[in-house]
C-alpha cells in the first residue's frame, strides 16, 4: 500500500475521534512548540548579546578587581571562586591606568572607569543618573562620538567640567543648548563642554543616560578614587592576546600585597554569554525532550486502546486479505499522523509564541528553517517509535479471534 | 435428521453434472482443537469434505456442531490442528499467514451471519476493502465496487453507512464485498440468520444467481428451506460429517 493511501486512511480514522486525537497530540504540540520557540529565541538572544558586547567598544580588554574565571563559573565548585566581583578590597588605582598606558606600545589606549550615581540638576530640572570618572581616552575606548562640543583633554583633567549623554541633555535642558552651562552634580558645580551622540543600550544599561567627569573630580568631590575597572583598547584583534599577558605581567610586577585582578577580554565575555546560553538551551531542550517523551507515551497509550477497540475491524480487514504488514502499516500511519499533525501545530504555536515573547522582551527571534524541518522529522520519529509496539500488536491478532471479539 | 437420505443412493442422481468438474475444496480428516482454560475443545473431529467447482453445497447441523469452524478452515481464516486442506489443489494447511491472506483475498469471498462491515465506513468503501489489499488503484477500486454494488441492487446506496442500511441491505453490501475481487469460492455462514424472511429470500436469490454464474458456493444454515436451494446438503454433528443428501430439483 502506498504511503499517501495510508495517510489518507489514517486521517479518516483520526477524524472519527477528533477530540481524542487532539488531546493525544498535545504532548507533541507542546514539545515541538517549546523546542522551536527556544531555538529561535535562543538564536535571537545570542545575536543580541553579541551585538551588545560589540557596542561596548572594539578590541577591549578590561582589568577588574577580584579573581574571576569566566570559563569555570559553571564548571567548578563555587568555593573556588575567590571573592568574585566586589567581594574583595578593590586594589585598583588610577595610577595603574597611567602605568599600563606607559608600558604598552603605541596604539593602545587606557581609560580608568570610576562609576557612581548622583543627583544632578540645572535650575529647577533634576535628574538622577550614572556619573563616570575617567580620562580623555574614554570616548575612543568606549566608542563614543560627540554630538556637540568635545570631550575633555589630558590638560583639562583637573577642571570642573563634564560631558553629558543626549538623554541627560534632554532631561535637564530640553531644547536649550547645554554647552557652557553650569550644572550641579552631587551638589558640585560643573560646566558642560560636550554632549555625546546617541549610542543605545548595552545589557539594559543606557549609554545615553550618563555623565562623564575627569576621574580626579570623582576622587576629590565624591571620595571615590578606586576605578571599578580599567579599560584598555587594543589597536587590532590580533594584538589582544599579547596585550593580556603583558598587562598581567605588569600588574604582577607592581608586587601589590594580596592583590587580585582579572584581565578579561571582549571575547571572554562573548564566550561567557555563549556558555550561559548553551546551558539554558540544554536545560530547555531537556524539558522539551521530556515533553516529547511524555507525548510519545500518550500516543502509544491511545494506540493500544485503539487496537483493542478495533479488534473486530482488524479481524474484518484480515478476513478480506489484509496481511500482517498491511495492518502494521495502517496503525503506524495513524500514530505517525498524530505526531506529525502535532508537530505542525507545534510549529505554528512556536511561531506565535516566539513572536509574542520577542515583542514583550524586546529580543529578536530567528525562526530557522532547519529547526522547523528538524522538529517535523523528530515528531515523525516519535510517532514511529511509539507507534511500533501497538501496530505490531494489532498486526499479530488472529483473524478468527478478532472476528469473535465483542 | 429425518429427511436425510442414504448418501450412496443419491450420488447417482444429483452430482452428475459436477462429477467431471475439478475439486475446488478438499478437506481430509480435519481436526480442530481449541484450548479453553486448559481444556481441549474438539470443534472438528476428523471432518472430510469435497466440493467441486460450480457446486452449491449446503451445510446443516445443530448449534456448536462445528459448522463455522469448518467454514473458517475452508476459508483459510484458520488452520486445522490436524488433517489436510486443499484449495484448488493446493495444500493450504502448511502456508504462512501472509500466503493465507493472499488466498482469502484472491480466491475466497466470505459472507457472515453478522455482516461484519466496518462501521462508520460507507458501503462503497467497505466493498473496496479487498481491492485495497489486492493493490488495486483507487479509481479502479471505486469503479469495481460501484459495479458490484449495482449488481446486488444497491446502486443508490453507495455512500450510506452500515447503520443507515437495513439488515438485508447490509448483507448485500457484504455479498458485494465478497464478490468484488472475482473469487471462485463464496463461503456464507448463516447469511440469512439475522434477516427477516423477505430479506433472506433476496439474499438467497443473489447467492443462487452468483452460483448460476459459476461461482462455487458453500452455505451454512439452520433452515431446511434455505438449504434446499443447494445441490447437495452435508450434515454435521459434534464435529463430524455424518452424511449428505442430494436435493431434488423437481420444483425448479
Ligand atoms: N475460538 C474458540 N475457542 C474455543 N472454543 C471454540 C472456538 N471456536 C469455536 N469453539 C467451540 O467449538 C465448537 C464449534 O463451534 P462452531 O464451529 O462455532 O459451531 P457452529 O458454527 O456449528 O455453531 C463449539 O463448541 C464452540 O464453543
Ligand atoms: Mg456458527
Amino acid at each position: 500500500m502506498k504511503i499517501l493511501e495510508g495517510l489518507r486512511m489514517a486521517f479518516i480514522s483520526l477524524k472519527a475521534n477528533k477530540m481524542r486525537s487532539l488531546l493525544t497530540m498535545l504532548g507533541v504540540i507542546i514539545g515541538v512548540g517549546a523546542v522551536i520557540m527556544l531555538i529561535s529565541l535562543g538564536l535571537g538572544a545570542k545575536e543580541e548579546i553579541g551585538s551588545s558586547i560589540e557596542a561596548i567598544g572594539s578590541n577591549l580588554i578590561a582589568v577588574v578587581p577580584g579573581k574571576i574565571d569566566l570559563k569555570s563559573v559553571f564548571g567548578k565548585n563555587p568555593s573556588e571562586m575567590k571573592g568574585g566581583v566586589g567581594f574583595q578590597a578593590n586594589k585598583l588605582r588610577p595610577e595603574m591606568a597611567e602605568f599600563i598606558q606607559e608600558k604598552l606600545p603605541e596604539g593602545f589606549y587606557v581609560a580608568p572607569i570610576v562609576i557612581d550615581t548622583r543627583n544632578i540638576s540645572y535650575g529647577s530640572n533634576k535628574h538622577f543618573t550614572s556619573v563616570v570618572g575617567t580620562t580623555e581616552n574614554y570616548p575612543r575606548v568606549r566608542g563614543y562620538e560627540m554630538e556637540r562640543g568635545q570631550f575633555f583633554t589630558a590638560t583639562e583633567i583637573n577642571r570642573d567640567i563634564c560631558t553629558i549623554g543626549p538623554e541627560v541633555a534632554k532631561s535637564l535642558f530640553g531644547e536649550q543648548d547645554p554647552l557652557g552651562k553650569q550644572i550641579l552634580i552631587g551638589g558640585h558645580r560643573f560646566m558642560v563642554i560636550g554632549v555625546t551622540a546617541p549610542k543605545g543600550s548595552t545589557f539594559f544599561i543606557d549609554n545615553d543616560d550618563i555623565v562623564q567627569i575627569p576621574y580626579t573630580r570623582m576622587s576629590r568631590y565624591f571620595g571615590k578614587n578606586k576605578p571599578d575597572n580599567i579599560l584598555v583598547q587594543a589597536p587590532s584583534k590580533e594584538s589582544v592576546p599579547g596585550a593580556v599577558t603583558q598587562i598581567q605581567r605588569l600588574l604582577e610586577d607592581l608586587k601589590l600585597e594580596d592583590y587580585e585582578f582579572t584581565v578579561i577580554t571582549q571575547e571572554d565575555l562573548v564566550g561567557f554569554a555563549d556558555s550561559i546560553l548553551r546551558i539554558l538551551t540544554y536545560l530547555l531542550g531537556a524539558i522539551a525532550g521530556i515533553s516529547l517523551l511524555v507525548g510519545g507515551i500518550g500516543i502509544m497509550n491511545i494506540m493500544l486502546v485503539s487496537v483493542t477497540e478495533r479488534t473486530r475491524e482488524i479481524g474484518i480487514r484480515k478476513a478480506v486479505g489484509a496481511k500482517t504488514r498491511d495492518v502494521m502499516f495502517q496503525f503506524l500511519m495513524e500514530s505517525v499522523s498524530i505526531s506529525i499533525v502535532g508537530g505542525i501545530l507545534g510549529i505554528i504555536l512556536a511561531f506565535g509564541g516566539a513572536t509574542l515573547i520577542s515583542r514583550i522582551l524586546g529580543i529578536p527571534n530567528q525562526m530557522t528553517l532547519w529547526a522547523i524541518i528538524l522538529a517535523f522529522f523528530f515528531s515523525g520519529g516519535v510517532g514511529v517509535f511509539f507507534g511500533v509496539y501497538p501496530a505490531m500488536k494489532a498486526s499479530r491478532l488472529d483473524p478468527i479471534a478478532s472476528l469473535r471479539y465483542e | 435428521m429425518g429427511e436425510q437420505k442414504d448418501s450412496d443412493g443419491k450420488r447417482e442422481r444429483g452430482i452428475r453434472s459436477f462429477e467431471e468438474a475439478p475439486l475446488i475444496v478438499k478437506l481430509h480428516n480435519v481436526v480442530k482443537i481449541y484450548p479453553m482454560d486448559g481444556v481441549e475443545v474438539f470443534a472438528l473431529r476428523g471432518a472430510s469434505l469435497e466440493v467441486r467447482k460450480g457446486e452449491f453445497v449446503g451445510i446443516m447441523g445443530a448449534s456448536g456442531s462445528g459448522k463455522s469452524t469448518l467454514m473458517h478452515i475452508t476459508g483459510c481464516l484458520d488452520r486445522p490442528t490436524e488433517g489436510e486442506v486443499y484449495i484448488d489443489g493446493e495444500d493450504v494447511s502448511k502456508l504462512n499467514d501472509n500466503q493465507l491472506a493472499d488466498i482469502r483475498n484472491g480466491k475466497i469471498g466470505f459472507v457472515f451471519q453478522s455482516f461484519n462491515l466496518l462501521p462508520r465506513t460507507s458501503a462503497i468503501s467497505n466493498v473496496e476493502l479487498p481491492l485495497l489489499y489486492a493493490g488495486v488503484s483507487r479509481g479502479e477500486r471505486r469503479k469495481r465496487a460501484k459495479e458490484v454494488l449495482e449488481r446486488v441492487g444497491l446502486g443508490s446506496r453507495l455512500d450510506h453507512y452500515p447503520s443507515q442500511l437495513s439488515g438485508g441491505e447490509q448483507q448485500r453490501v457484504a455479498i458485494a464485498r465478497a464478490l468484488v475481487n472475482h473469487p471462485s469460492l463464496i463461503l456464507a455462514d448463516e447469511p440469512t440468520g439475522n434477516l427477516d424472511s423477505k430479506s433472506g429470500k433476496e439474499v438467497m436469490n443473489i447467492l443462487k444467481e452468483l452460483n448460476g454464474q459459476g461461482i462455487t458456493l458453500i452455505l451454512v444454515t439452520h433452515d431446511r428451506e434455505v438449504a434446499e436451494h443447494a445441490h447437495r446438503i452435508v450434515h454435521i454433528r459434534d464435529g463430524e460429517i455424518i452424511g449428505e443428501e442430494e436435493v431434488s430439483k423437481d420444483n425448479e
